[in-house]
């Protein structure tokens, strides 16, 4: 399991340990006779086959030439097993680009475009030195923060020893009486998202607990999407 | 016109046409563009590991083969379980014949889940109908051997339906105590827009 520091009620805070066991798992193909079968990467199409390319060099001819000559299909390289690739960046006359400027290009749900900004990575934040993940006080009942957010990722957090073994039992009783969820915060302020791993998708996160007798489930919730409508 | 899924609840049917719920249609999204000391703009694209083949961004492809390397039409192939040893059932999908609500679950069965999609559902009569209950039933998009534990529950924000795995929280004691091997898990996910002023 992973490390989380995560500080409670009482601003007290402790290393423990957060994880999953869970696995959907891969279905296996087999062909007739029971071998199995391999997925693998393959080449489709090189720079002289790709779309682009064909369009500007037969014009309105393409269609036929397709029919004809099957120009889209490079037979050297078509279908040959590739690993071990590195992503580039092309040039317009299709030469390997250094020293390439990456900037994002924000835009809105209806395709207007709102900013452009340098590229920025995310930073992990859940296992800092003197910054641990805040219990921030917020309380969302469970009924309406399940009704609220898709929690895309849920992991089991876990003590380490006896001590955290209290500290984080108090936690979950403390939610299941309250039958509700705390929100999380990271960074210095308690009031950033959670970034679980260096450039990573940061989350808003709840912690959910669970009690029976003296064993316990302290759950970290989290989300990046709100249930909100669409337009369709 | 989208296709429609056919609830029965109560003696009644109600279709609704199930809409991805996703990121980009609530927030907006983000394009890294990359430009060039000329400022052109330039395409992604990928080299062979040799330096050899410039493999313009598309031009990959998830090819089945067997052992020696030939293709394979997956459509003769058949799917068995992780460990290769049992044949998995095919299920219908689930717009081929109306779906039969009448297993209610609990706040526990529903928040346990990994979702692999959410639907947004329109049909007041159906949302009406549903409430405050949650109900569970069998999911299969496409059909096929890929299926998943669906929950219908309705929401301020409309009726959804969650499409997911089952995913175990146990009950821990103090002797379950386990330990820190601080593997950081991989990013396979690209970092994009949200708007967190949603708090």
């Amino acid at each position: 399991m992973r490390k989380i520091n995560l500080s409670n009620e009482q601003k007290r805070d402790a290393e423990v340990a957060f994880g999953t066991t869970f696995h959907r798992p891969s279905p296996v193909y087999k062909t007739t006779d029971g071998s199995k079968s391999v997925s693998q990467r393959s080449v489709k199409a090189t720079l002289a086959t790709a779309d682009d390319a064909l369009i500007e060099k037969f014009g309105a001819a393409l269609a036929d030439e397709l029919v004809k000559a099957d120009p889209e299909i490079d037979m050297e390289t078509f279908g040959r097993k590739v690993e071990g690739i590195k992503k580039v960046y092309l040039t317009p006359k299709g030469k390997v680009a250094y020293g390439v400027s990456l900037n994002e290009h924000v835009y809105l749900p209806d395709g207007t475009e709102k900013e452009v900004r340098p590229e920025t990575d995310t930073q992990a934040n859940i296992a800092l030195d003197g910054v641990p993940v805040r219990w921030t006080g917020k309380l969302i009942p469970r009924d309406k923060a399940m009704r609220m957010f898709m929690f895309k990722r849920s992991y089991q957090v876990q003590h380490v020893n006896g001590l955290t073994y209290d500290f984080l039992y108090a936690m979950a009783k403390k939610l299941a009486d309250a039958d509700a969820m705390m929100l999380l915060g990271g960074g210095a302020k308690g009031v950033e998202p959670l970034v679980m791993a260096g450039g990573g998708t940061p989350y808003r996160a709840f912690l959910e607990g669970r009690v029976d007798g003296d064993k316990y489930a302290l759950i970290l919730r989290l989300t990046n999407m709100e249930l909100k409508p669409i337009n369709v | 016109m989208a296709k429609e899924l056919i609830f029965k609840l109560s003696g009644s049917n109600f279709a609704a046409a199930p809409v991805k719920l996703e990121r980009k249609k609530i927030y907006g999204w983000t394009d890294t563009v990359a430009t060039d000391k000329n400022g052109d703009v330039c395409q992604s694209a990928y080299l062979s590991p040799d330096d050899s083949l410039i493999i313009p961004s598309g031009g990959l492809k998830q090819a089945t083969v067997d052992v020696a390397g030939r293709w394979l039409d997956k459509s003769s192939l058949k799917a068995f379980s992780e460990d290769g040893t049992e044949a998995l059932p095919v299920f219908s999908s689930s717009f081929d014949a109306p779906i039969e609500l009448k297993t209610k679950a609990t706040k526990e069965e529903f928040l346990d889940n990994d979702w692999e999609s959410v639907y947004q559902l329109v049909n007041p009569d159906l949302a009406t109908a549903v409430g405050a209950d949650i109900y569970k039933f069998e999911f299969s998009y496409r059909g096929g051997v890929n299926h998943n534990d669906a929950y219908l529950i309705n929401t301020p924000g409309g009726l959804f339906l969650f499409a997911g795995d089952k995913q175990e929280f146990p009950l821990v004691a103090l002797a379950d105590e386990t330990t820190i091997d601080d593997t950081e898990e991989p990013v396979d996910e690209s970092i994009d827009e949200l708007d967190f002023s949603m708090f």
